[in-house]
């Protein structure tokens, strides 16, 4: 895999089990996210930290332990809070696992306190240059740059634990597709006996049917012609036939044709070579 | 086997780990059963195997990538970090703290130098002409430094808490900062370190010339022991990461700072913890009412603590 060109967000990692993990890396915007949804909610403990605790005030004993308390707070907010959620709650703040991503090692392992810790510290590098309004808040500007240069989408402070931001969300199964009933499968006599599509292909055809409102209509169609041309040959099958007397299939409805002919599986069929 | 009967007969299976591992990423792990476990460890195993059929007869995308996610899954709960304990925590400050401090005291040193020259020299030209300090202050902290420390009786009575929480935020934060910035290899760093030595050797030069001495150094003397010693720590830990960057040696830039961001880490994490403890002293023992000589006296003895701490913490008989 190491030789090929990169042009996707996939990191694969091999276990010492042999198995090979496949990690989608999480980019900018999606970590951006992640960051507001974060930000807000520290705004939100903040503002019940002062709501409470200026609840003290008016005791003169107590003043200094309110503020006391909301300087703390404002502390731990802001050094703590991504250290705790990420090394307690398994590499996910709140505003993670809203957005669907984990932070996980290098290797694909959980983090551990240490590297939440290092990788939280460090947004003080990252966060540079400060917006000098309307808070000096952090503008990430140093840790979009790093991320920008490696392949890993890392900010310094994942350099520096060795850690990645991983898009994780729960995947369902999906069941295999269901294609129109007025879709006739191919007529078995004019196929070429024993001969099947690759199960790659006929992979292929589904996605190209599922992915449906991404691909636009013309580049489909292209596609669908550079599949169907050698698959009819494979086949045997002369799509140019007709017995209806109507025009010819289109290669896409082809293809859901031979989608339909061979998704069910062939009761006479029998183990494929491994 | 065919994909409609391997689907088939592996579906139950996969909707068995999915559900096992929803209740073991929501709940903690010592609520799950031993036959949880056992479970666990053989459908992720098999997860695993079926992953590898897919990937190598193709099978499809979408199966791959459930497959797949539930792997991910099971292999992020498998090797979970253990929970932290409150031994790890004692071992750090009582071991791996004071040995790595004395194992990069080249670093604290060129820090120390950082720390101490610039404020010295600055410190002095003000103590010789107060009215150069106006250079290094603005007027209105000079103005009321000379009021603070014009008044006979304590400054923060009742203010103990409060002083306490601005204390873990303000310092804590600069040491946390000062330590982070050294990745901008080093200059976040000295820039730091300078700044704010010139800031303190300004602030003691300028005190001691309006003959208030006696109050300034027996407030500073007790917390300073912690404080001053733990910001130069975490300046070298930005310098340990800074010269990773300028001088990675046989590594690539990217695994040198990989190398050195635990052990500078350890670093800065302990002058933190520093932080903490100065925060209280002086916030509680400091500007207390107690006589001069009583805070000379503790002071001192912090400072002895202090060295004793990081030159003979953890060391082992024959070891360093």
């Amino acid at each position: 895999m190491e030789n090929h060109p990169r042009h996707d967000n996939l990191v694969h990692v091999e276990t010492p089990e042999n198995v090979r993990l496949t990690f989608r890396v999480a980019g900018p915007a999606l970590r951006l996210g992640a960051y507001f949804i974060d930000l807000a909610l520290r705004v939100g403990i903040f503002a019940a930290v002062l709501f409470l605790s200026s609840a003290l005030l008016p005791f003169d004993g107590l003043k200094s332990l309110s503020i006391g308390v909301i300087l703390l707070g404002h502390f731990v907010l802001e050094w703590g809070y991504g250290t705790f959620f990420e090394a307690f709650r398994n590499g996910q703040t709140p505003g993670k696992k809203a957005a669907g991503l984990r932070v996980v090692k290098v290797g694909g392992y959980p983090i551990g306190f240490l590297d939440a810790l290092l990788r939280n510290l460090l947004r003080a590098a990252d966060g540079m240059p400060l917006l000098a309004s309307p808070a000096f808040l952090p503008s990430y500007g140093l840790g979009f740059l790093a991320l920008t240069t490696n392949s890993k989408m890392q900010r310094l402070g994942d350099l520096l634990a060795g850690t990645l931001v991983v898009q994780d969300r729960p995947l369902a199964l999906r069941k295999p597709m269901l294609l129109p009933e007025e879709l006739r499968p191919l007529p078995a006599a004019r196929l070429r006996s024993g001969t099947r599509p690759p199960e790659r292909t006929l992979d292929l055809i589904a996605r190209l049917r599922t992915e449906h409102g991404r691909v636009p209509r013309a580049r489909r169609e292209e596609i669908a012609q550079i599949l169907a041309v050698p698959l009819a040959a494979r086949l045997g099958y002369e799509p140019d036939e007709n017995p209806d007397g109507k025009s010819p299939d289109s290669p896409e409805t082809f293809l859901l044709r031979v989608l339909k002919t061979f998704q069910a599986p062939h009761p006479e069929e029998t183990e494929d070579a491994p | 086997m065919t994909k409609a009967r391997f689907l088939a007969e592996r579906e139950p299976e996969w909707r068995k780990f999915e559900a096992l591992l929803v209740r073991s990423e929501n709940r903690r792990l010592s609520k799950l059963t031993g036959e949880d476990v056992s479970d666990f460890s053989r459908l992720f195993r098999q997860t695993c195997s079926d992953l590898a059929t897919v990937r190598s007869r193709d099978w499809g995308m979408d199966l791959e990538r459930y497959l797949n996610n539930l792997v991910t899954r099971g292999h992020n709960g498998f090797y979970r970090s253990p929970p932290g304990r409150a031994q790890a925590v004692i071992r750090f400050l009582t071991q791996t703290f004071p040995v790595r401090f004395r194992e990069n005291l080249g670093y604290f040193l060129v820090a120390l130098i950082l720390f101490t020259v610039p404020g010295g020299i600055a410190g002095t030209l003000i103590y010789q002409d107060p009215s150069q300090a106006s250079r290094f202050l603005p007027n209105e902290a000079l103005a009321r430094f000379d009021q603070m420390y014009a008044e006979r009786e304590g400054t923060s009575g009742g203010w103990q808490a409060a002083m306490a929480g601005f204390y873990v935020k303000n310092n804590v934060g600069i040491a946390f900062r000062c330590f982070a910035t050294g990745v901008l290899f080093g200059l976040g760093t000295v820039y730091f370190l300078i700044y704010n030595s010139l800031f303190i050797g300004a602030i003691a030069g300028y005190i001691t010339s309006q003959g208030h001495a006696s109050r300034f150094y027996s407030f500073t003397i007790s917390h300073g022991s912690f404080e001053l010693t733990a910001i130069v720590i975490a300046g070298a830990a930005g310098l340990i990461l800074g010269h990773g960057l300028l001088h990675p040696g046989p590594y690539r830039r990217r695994d040198a700072i990989l190398i050195r961001g635990r052990v500078s880490l350890e670093l800065a994490a302990g002058a933190g913890c520093m932080l903490l403890i100065a925060a209280v002293i002086e916030a509680f023992w400091s500007p207390s009412s107690a006589p001069n000589v009583a805070k000379y006296i503790v002071g001192s003895f912090f400072w002895i603590l202090v060295a004793l701490y990081l030159g003979f913490a953890g060391r082992t008989r024959g070891a360093s």
